[in-house]
């Protein structure tokens, strides 16, 4: 018996079978690297926010028969997002929300219109930054050469001086002599190079009249070169302005596109959808009664931006919801803003996490830092909204932007 | 008896589950017990998973769910959020890409060990009265290793170009990380746990057994049987997205009926069939969104369970000969469809539950062995014993594991 068991002892012991080990086929591309640690190290920034956005996404419960279709007044706004997006991008799109439509798709139309007119007004913002650019240096340019030459034109022109008798008239030559007398005691001064053809002189000798051609001609040469070097510049200036002012109303246009959807959502919800941020773009008024006093939105960072020093948000919420939140400050001194941290995450991603705690509902905020020569310095991330006395969480989108500081 | 090899592999997609038709390992047999004659029997099977037969009856890699294209249109729809929806939505649209276009493919391999040690007592508890008890301890080993092939390097840097721009490194970043290793940071985002090479020993269903010798004469004999199988297993484990079950979790009740006909002293031919009623009951279940998809991030843990009923029918011959025995027999099993119903999340949702659930299975079953009953009849022998070794191969199926098992059989009267 007892060989019988070791028997059946000796089978169970032998039987347990492991599986191969495996390696599945696995060929990636190389992985993103971020430097914005560095390259935020060597540059410095204004505190002032230039612009923030704030915007609470709704749930597909707050769009449950949510149907919207743009204004007859803000139609424009919406044509000139759509003018900058590919064929194929609008043909995608639709402005209109059916009632038929569920509201999961609602939600995600209306996320697809949001970053839409978001990207939108990056691109314009970086267009207009361009052009913007390119008329600061133009202007530079033409400033340069005038700098240079004008003062030479001016020194040319003020060592000649037509004594006259009487004014020429509209259209004549102007009757000069070099030197004055009883009959031509009257002065006139060129005021450019130009002023010189109408000059006819009487020279008292061959040595003035050659002094007078040699000026005239260096005069119309420097004339020359300032034209050569500022006529184009002046030109492509006044190209310029239209289209900046062009680029800031299609950024514009972008804004109105997210409000108008959002305020339409506040409509239907009755909840708080939309926040009015006070920025370099558009302050706002101060907190309380000091009106006209305006306080901006801000953010100080120190040690060369890898820590942060003060941040104040003022925003007021709601345009159409029931509970509307008036211009209030959120910073770290009052409180308002907690759990703040700037840190660089596991994959080497810089980050900007804070609460920001409204009377109706707190904001919790996850950034990503970044820096670019365009856009300056830039927060932009999710954010979860948690409303008071309520299991409701929203999600949302923030961006906070800076400019550099030249 | 033989029905309790419990290899449930929950694919991302598959329909393996504890719950599966499993091929069996021994010929029927329609013989009791003597009257106080006790048999101790120790089965050792030996399974692995590795292919299946698909819906359409075509065999496929078990790992097959794990190959799939990321389409932008599969991203979205994996999306549970509609803001994440719209969001991958309008980085498509801004970076001209259409749902069609793929980052690439997710590749995986799974290999699955399990060998059951199943010790079996049973008694003749009068002339035509046999019951028994069978104790399965399942000792499994499974191998799991998932990896991606990108393509398509244009789109992705356009996608990280377009991401960049927004400002938002994160997602860049994200997006790295989640084309590196899809599956499992899938499994993370819907609360699975990571899969993870794993071996484990569990205790399986334990079932108690009745046989009743309804006739006997000198050609026939007919057995009627019924079983009881508890719930002593563990079923998958609801936060694994690939696991190996020991049991289903619920009861089952089975009948059956079977039938010997000695043509000889040396052949035999037997047939059984047996009809297993599997109970309805309330498990956790994850619940899917998506018709095409298993994966999900919905637990329902009281979801109404309803497995689908086992008819199963065995045909064999068996030559014996002075202790020396081959059989050879056939066995074709037929599964209904699983029904899930639950409050949770919408009906339709428990409906893809019950996707690839009903099945049937084809089996080819090969024995040999040698017992000493003869010999310890004749004195010659102190103690009688049966070894049998046994190979079952399925030939056909849908819906099943497809590998073959092998088993030893070793068991002793007294």
């Amino acid at each position: 018996m007892k060989k019988i068991i070791a028997l059946l002892a000796l089978t169970l012991i032998g039987c347990g079978r492991e599986a191969d080990l495996l390696k599945a086929q696995k060929s990636v591309f190389p992985k993103s690297n971020f430097s914005t640690m560095s390259a935020a190290s060597n540059k410095n920034f204004e505190s002032d926010m230039r612009d923030m956005t704030l915007l609470i996404y709704p749930n597909s419960e707050d769009l449950e028969g949510f149907t919207f279709s743009p204004r007859e007044e803000t139609g424009p706004s919406w044509n000139m997002v759509e003018a900058k997006l590919s064929s194929e991008y609008r043909s995608h799109i639709t402005r209109t929300f059916e009632n038929s439509d569920s509201a999961g798709d609602k939600v995600s139309q209306l996320i697809v219109w949001i970053q839409t007119a978001g990207g939108v007004r990056d691109n314009t913002f970086r267009e207009s930054l361009s052009l913007k650019r390119e008329q600061k240096a133009n202007q530079d340019s033409i400033e340069a050469a005038d700098n240079e030459l004008k003062p030479k034109i001016a020194d040319v022109l003020s060592s000649i001086t037509c004594f006259y008798q009487k004014r020429a008239r509209t259209g004549q030559k102007w009757d000069c002599r070099t030197v004055a007398d009883a009959d031509y005691k009257r002065e006139k001064k060129p005021s450019d190079c130009g002023d010189l053809d109408y000059f006819t002189f009487v020279f008292p000798d061959a040595d003035s009249e050659t002094t007078f051609e040699t000026q005239k001609a260096s005069c119309n040469s420097i004339k020359a070169e300032l034209d050569a070097r500022t006529t184009d510049l002046v030109v492509r200036n006044q190209v310029i302005r239209p289209l900046i002012v062009e680029k800031d109303t299609i950024r514009d246009a972008g804004k109105t596109v997210v409000l108008e959807l959002l305020e339409s959502v506040e409509k239907h919800n009755r909840g708080t959808f939309v926040a009015t941020n006070s920025t370099l773009d558009k302050a706002l008024d101060c907190p309380g009664n000091a009106t006209g006093v305006k306080c901006v939105s801000f953010l100080k960072l120190g040690n060369k931006n890898t820590e942060v020093l003060d941040m104040a948000i003022y925003s007021d919420f709601g345009i159409y919801s029931d509970q509307k939140l008036p211009t209030t400050e959120y910073s770290l001194k009052n409180g308002r803003i907690k759990n703040l941290k700037l840190f660089t995450n596991s994959w080497g991603v810089r980050k900007l996490q804070f609460d920001m705690l409204t009377d109706l509902f707190t904001i919790s905020a996850d950034l990503s830092m970044t820096v670019q020569d365009d856009m300056g310095l830039r927060f932009v991330g999710e954010t979860r909204v948690y409303l008071k006395d309520s299991t409701i969480v929203r999600r949302g989108v923030m961006k906070l932007e800076f400019n550099e500081k030249k | 008896m033989k029905n309790w090899v419990m290899i449930g592999c929950l694919l991302a997609s598959s329909s393996v589950f504890s719950a599966d038709l499993k091929a069996p390992f021994a010929l029927p047999s329609a013989k009791v017990l003597p009257k106080g004659v006790r048999n101790l029997s120790y089965k050792n099977i030996m399974a692995s998973a590795e292919n299946k037969y698909g819906a359409n009856g075509q065999s496929v890699s078990l790992a097959d769910p794990l190959f799939k294209n990321i389409t932008f249109a599969d991203v979205i729809k994996g999306k549970t959020d509609p803001a994440d929806k719209g969001a991958i939505t309008q980085a498509m649209y801004a970076i001209g890409a259409k749902e069609t276009d793929s980052f690439g493919s997710t590749t995986g391999q799974v290999n699955i060990k399990a060998t059951a040690h199943v010790p079996v007592f049973a008694i003749g508890v009068s002339k035509k009265m046999t019951v028994a008890i069978v104790v399965p301890i399942i000792e499994s080993s499974m191998n799991v290793s998932t990896g991606v092939i990108q393509d398509n390097q244009a789109m992705h840097d356009k996608m990280k170009a377009e991401l960049s721009a927004k400002g938002v490194d994160d997602k860049v970043a994200e997006l790295d990380y989640k084309m590196n290793d899809p599956i499992p940071s899938k499994a993370e985002d819907f609360g699975y746990k990571a899969p993870v090479n794993e071996n484990k020993t569990v205790l399986g269903d334990v079932q108690m057994v009745a046989k009743y010798m309804a006739h006997e004469d000198d050609h026939n004999r007919i057995v009627f049987s019924s079983n009881l199988v508890a719930p002593t297993g563990k079923d998958n484990d609801v936060n694994e997205m690939i696991d190996v079950a020991s049991g289903d979790s619920q009861w089952d009740i089975g009948l059956g009926v079977s039938h010997d006909y000695s043509l000889s002293d040396t052949v035999t031919f037997s047939s059984e069939m047996t009809y297993t009623v599997q109970l309805a009951d309330q498990n956790p279940e994850r619940v899917p969104f998506l018709d095409n998809s298993k994966a999900t991030p919905y637990i329902d843990f009281n979801t109404q369970r309803d497995l689908g009923d086992i008819l199963a029918t065995t045909f064999s011959t068996k030559y014996r000969n002075e202790g020396w025995n081959l059989g050879a027999g056939y066995s074709f099993q037929y599964k209904q469809g699983d029904k899930y119903t639950g409050s949770l999340y919408a009906a339709q949702n428990y409906h893809y539950l019950e996707v690839d659930t009903q099945q049937n299975m084809q089996t080819l079953i090969l024995t040999a062995g040698f017992d000493t009953l003869s010999l310890f009849k004749a004195k010659k022998f102190p103690v009688p014993l049966m070894l049998t070794f046994g190979h079952s191969r399925v030939l056909a199926g849908k819906n099943v594991v497809n590998d073959p098992l092998t088993s030893v059989d070793f068991s002793m009267f007294f």
